[in-house]
């Protein structure tokens, strides 16, 4: 048995990710890559540019596969699956929230919100567009119907965040949420991606803001692809006598 | 799924250019659908124009110029069948009756024909108002004459040209008052707008024997043989369709020809349909290079929408859904702009139908037909066959590359 099958949870192990330069040579953006993201946990993943943050959360999100290693979440290997597959089990299971918003500023807030679920019916099920107006009144955006590009840019974010937990998704992919944001809605942010964690939900973040750090329970340092030594609490992921 | 209100976003987005794709779509095919529209209208409108003229004897020359001038009433330079022969004809006992015409003068604009009350009665299956004339100084307007019935009016020599009395050679009215006393039924002809004397009257304008005994005032038949020149066409109207070969046969001669004006509008509607093929030949290829033009368009477009389209993928949508997006936006433009173009073709030749219907006196019907629908149908089923093109393209990006890139 894999050590991180003990976990219902989200886990990455050994994830080796190669690409080629410019110049046709290739480097390794992930090596050796283990790690265990908890539900109710917010992980911060930190780093300098080009250390493999991203790459590490697309690979946790299956847009990425490994060249080796695992992605595992609740006994399904998402590394495995096909492409559709992952797309299937990444609109049900993760919420991607990104660095600059990326909502379709034409439609309105609640159209946007409820955009993931065109995906699989042709018309929104009456339950996800409750749920959508639910999320919208609890993160405060009470124009439903106005055009995104409306919107101050905290609220694009808080947009964005209700889109990604559309399909009440166990998982939160989060791509730099905050660093387009001034320090009051970075806070706000911050304090939604709390509140989700406390939902139960495993909240992973790309960062480089100390305010979202220093809320993480659990932070994972990338250095050249490869995982450095735990940056602030005691390190809660999986330990090597785990992996024996 | 549901990708379409991405597509209609994405066309807000865009609308502008939007809007030119549909523009050039609608341009191809509305200059196809009235190209042919069009050529239906004036085959239609000339053959009922050339209904009631079973026969037609003129001097031997182009049928197509007798056409013109005996049915169309455009001026032109036809010769005159000699009188021996128009004499013979005009009794000749295999035809109901045998109309003269003649030409010359005008009022107004409105063409003045001299002819017999058979054939006024003829052409217009009965007078719509008055009867017709019994005396050489009454007249029958067509149905579109502004004349009213009891106007009276002096012809004035010479037919204008293009209508414009100005461009007479020597423009003077002369002879008699004549007075309108029936108006003709609508012909969809230019008969519709001309006005109808008693032949007499005309040859006696011009200082002819009137085809009866000096002194004499009778109209109509019979002629007087001896007294009856030489006239630019009479119109036959034979007893049977035997007769009807016969007479063609009879008087086609070194002296005349005879022809039936059908056979002679069917080899014009020949040329006009080698044209109309070229044409709508010419109109595909150039719809299939607007169509390319579309696609490659889009394809530039959806550059611009490749952020917003990797975060759909990101947000879990399969490929499919993203291609169905890209194929979606081409294809609702392609169907807009077959949309519009076709009614802006039926539009493009209504107008061209009343301006040649207000030139020619020719009623001209535009309508959509079968082969005009197919055209249009052929067009957006080869539109959206071409927009799987850019479906295909934007579905096949990496998406992991494209996160990065973007």
């Amino acid at each position: 048995m894999s050590p991180h099958d003990a976990e219902v949870g989200l886990s990455v192990f050994q994830l080796e990710v190669s690409f080629c330069d410019a110049t046709g040579d290739r480097f390794n953006a992930l090596s050796g890559v283990t790690a265990q993201f908890k539900p109710g946990q917010i992980t911060a993943i930190v780093g300098p540019s080009g250390s493999g943050k991203t790459t590490l959360l697309h690979c946790i999100a299956g847009i990425l596969v490994p060249r080796s290693g695992e992605i595992r979440h609740g006994g399904v290997i998402v590394s495995s699956l096909g492409e559709s597959a992952r797309d299937t089990w990444r609109r049900h299971n993760c919420g991607m929230v990104f660095q600059d918003f990326r909502l379709i500023d034409e439609l309105t807030v609640l159209e946007n919100v409820t955009t993931p679920a065109l995906f699989g019916h042709y018309r929104v099920p009456s339950i996800l567009r409750e749920r959508a107006r639910t999320l919208t009144r609890d993160f405060g955006l009470l124009e439903r119907s106005v055009p995104t590009s409306r919107l101050s840019r905290g609220e694009r974010q808080r947009v964005a965040i209700a889109r990604a937990l559309l399909m009440d998704p166990a998982i939160i992919l989060a791509d730099e949420p905050t660093a387009s944001l001034d320090r009051a809605n970075a806070a706000s942010v911050a304090k939604t991606l709390e509140g989700l964690a406390g939902q139960g939900k495993a909240v992973v973040c790309v960062t480089h803001d100390d305010l979202l750090v220093s809320r993480a329970h659990e932070v994972i340092s990338l250095k050249a692809g490869r995982m450095g030594p735990p940056a602030v609490d005691p390190f809660v992921g999986l330990r090597a006598g785990d992996l024996a | 799924m549901n990708p379409w209100p991405i597509v209609r976003a994405f066309l807000v987005r865009h609308r502008w250019a939007a809007l030119a794709f549909v523009f050039l779509v609608a341009a191809g095919v509305s200059l196809a659908v009235a190209l042919i529209s069009q050529e239906r209208a004036l085959r239609t409108g000339s053959a009922r124009a050339a209904d009631r003229f079973d026969l037609i004897v003129a001097a031997p020359g182009s049928q197509t110029d007798v056409l013109l001038t005996a049915v169309f009433l455009r001026p032109g330079t036809t010769k005159l069948l000699p009188p021996e022969v128009t004499a013979r004809l005009l009794n000749d006992k295999r035809a109901v009756f045998v109309a003269p015409i003649g030409f010359g003068d005008s009022h107004r604009g409105a063409p003045i024909v001299g002819t017999t009350s058979q054939l006024v009665i003829h052409l217009s299956n009965e007078l719509q108002e008055g009867r017709v004339f019994a005396r050489r100084e009454e007249a029958v307007v067509g149905a579109a004459s502004p004349m009213k019935v009891g106007e009276t009016f002096r012809p004035t020599h010479g037919i204008p040209r293009d209508g414009n009395p100005e461009e007479d050679t020597d423009p003077h009215e002369h002879g008699s008052m004549i007075t309108v006393v029936g108006r003709m039924k609508p012909t969809g002809s230019p008969w519709d707008s001309a006005i109808m004397l008693p032949v007499e009257h005309v040859w006696q304008l011009h200082s002819l024997p009137d085809g009866h005994e000096e002194g004499s005032e009778a109209v109509g038949p019979p002629f007087d043989p001896t007294r009856t020149p030489g006239v630019p066409a009479a119109v036959v109207r034979p007893t049977t369709i035997a007769a009807a070969y016969q007479l063609r046969n009879a008087y086609t001669t070194n002296e005349s020809m005879a022809f039936f004006p059908a056979e002679a509008l069917t080899r014009l509607y020949s040329v006009m349909g080698d044209l109309r093929q070229l044409m709508s030949l010419l109109a595909i290829v150039t719809q299939a290079l607007v169509l390319m033009a579309i696609v490659m368009g889009v394809l530039l477009l959806f550059r611009f929408l490749v952020p917003q389209l990797i975060t759909l993928r990101a947000l879990g949508a399969p490929r499919l859904f993203i291609a169905a997006i890209a194929w979606g936006f081409t294809a609702t433009l392609v169907l807009a702009g077959v949309v519009l173009g076709l009614v802006a073709g039926y539009g493009l030749s209504y107008g061209v139908s009343q301006w040649l219907a207000a030139d020619t006196g020719v009623e001209l019907t535009p309508t959509l037909a079968s082969s005009e629908y197919l055209i249009a149908v052929s067009i957006l089923a080869t539109g959206w066959i071409l927009a799987l093109l850019p479906a295909y393209v934007v579905q096949r990006r990496s998406l992991a590359m494209s996160l990065a890139e973007s």
